[in-house]
């Protein structure tokens, strides 16, 4: 008994997970189905304001969609991370020098290098999750990103982000209490992530800050290619 | 010869990141002034941390599109949690001995990651070591040896030392660069340490 179970669980079970990775031909298809009716493919981002990793997936991913017929579709979350998970602190600091590093790679410089508590960005992450993803939306979230983590404003300066709420999506910020984001972290574990920033594409996910090529690369094999 | 610096790898044969990093990690002394130090570590459940189940199957999936990136043959695998991963961390030891780490990292990884190796069996754990260049009578002595035991505790206690958990992680002058793909983060501080051979 002991040796089928172990079969079942060091070899079957991986073996049947391994076979489920990448692109395969229903997704393909499924693609193929939406760009002949002249839909757009859809990026799901899990993402936290607060979370350099986040910024380097919100700034990389917004840069690699471009010119692809792709909607990048920011859902931001405040509480996430493994339950119970000793090193969570630990994590928070080493990620703000890991992002750094990561943002070098394409050649931009983070500023910042201190953390930031969720609490400070939350009402960043209401406004966003607020409205129905829009690209004005979008790119508010990639803006206010790269204004904390490059130019290194300060998060908890309300009134600059709610003028640069203004110039990018129009109007005053949504009020507090609207945003929707107990529904992300809820669709976030849905889906399989259990921590940020987390892309979702086609029943795959990665965590985005490091698999940015990767996803443009599923992309291209989904027929979303530049241009195309 | 010039000095070499040393870059401490820290590895486990249960983590199928550490697995894809061991051809990278043993090509850096071919291009910089650095040796790698291996430290085996005792995979993260067996000692007592939680994983979710959705980690592990990501993981899984996850490795399988970096395999194909990188072109390493990644499945049919055997996971070795438990006894397979003890036994080969105490060859691995063994293997530093007789200055064999390199080749033992490479065909046990390749044996439990691409090939379905049982490596808790002497005949899984043979074939590993045996490819390696390890005498079987030595492989069965280093498993049952409690000085390698000791040091493998002692790798533990170092990574731990550093606040770190996860593998692969390679230390250079204290600075912590935690997987397989910051391996090129990892080179940007050597280039800039100046050891780079071609400089």
């Amino acid at each position: 008994m002991a040796g089928i179970r172990d079969t079942l669980t060091r070899k079957t079970g991986p073996k049947l997970i391994i076979a489920s990775a990448g692109v395969k031909a229903p997704q393909r298809m499924a693609a193929a189905r939406l760009r002949k009716t002249g839909g757009r493919e859809r990026v799901e981002l899990f993402c936290a304001l607060d979370d350099p990793l986040s910024a380097v997936a919100l700034i990389g991913l917004a840069e690699r969609l471009q010119d692809r017929r792709v909607e990048l579709v920011v859902l931001p979350v405040v509480s996430r991370g493994m339950e119970g998970d000793p090193a969570i602190e630990w994590k928070r600091k080493f990620s703000v020098i890991d992002a750094t590093r990561l943002a070098a790679r394409d050649g931009i410089r983070f500023t910042r290098d201190a953390i930031i508590q969720p609490s400070t960005t939350k009402y960043l992450a209401e406004w966003i999750s607020a409205r129905e993803p829009a690209t004005a939306v979008t790119n508010f979230a990639i803006e206010a990103s790269r204004q904390i983590w490059v130019d290194g404003v300060d998060p908890a300066d309300e009134g600059h982000f709610a003028e640069l709420w203004d110039r990018i999506v129009g109007g005053t910020p949504p009020g507090p209490g609207t945003g929707r984001i107990a529904l992300n972290q809820s669709l976030m574990r849905k889906r399989g992530p259990y921590d940020t920033p987390a892309a979702c594409l086609r029943g795959q996910w990665f965590f985005a800050h490091e698999r940015l090529d990767r996803i443009a690369q599923t992309l291209d094999e989904l027929g979303w290619k530049v241009g195309a | 010869m010039s000095p070499t610096e040393p870059i401490e790898y820290f590895f486990s044969y249960r983590s199928p990141y550490s697995y894809l990093s061991v051809p990278r990690v043993y090509a850096l002394p071919d291009s910089y002034a650095v040796n790698i130090v291996y430290r085996g570590v005792i995979p993260m459940v067996m000692r007592g941390q939680a994983v979710p189940r959705e980690k592990g199957i990501h993981t899984l999936r996850d490795t399988k599109r970096e395999a194909n990136a990188l072109g390493m043959p990644f499945g049919p695998v055997y996971d070795p949690v438990g006894e397979g991963a003890m036994r080969c961390l105490l060859v691995g030891e063994y293997a530093v001995d007789k200055g064999l780490e390199r080749e033992f990292l490479l065909s046990a990884s390749q044996g439990i990651w691409s090939e379905a190796v049982d490596v808790s069996t002497d005949k899984g754990l043979r074939l590993v070591a045996e490819r390696a260049g390890l005498d079987w009578e030595g492989v069965q002595s280093a498993v049952e040896n409690e000085a390698y035991r000791s040091r493998v505790d002692g790798n533990v206690a170092a990574l731990e030392g550093h606040d770190h958990w996860g593998v692969p992680t390679f230390v250079f002058r204290d600075e912590i660069f935690w997987g397989q793909d910051r391996i090129v983060d990892l080179e940007v501080a050597l280039k800039a340490a100046g050891l780079n051979l071609s400089q």
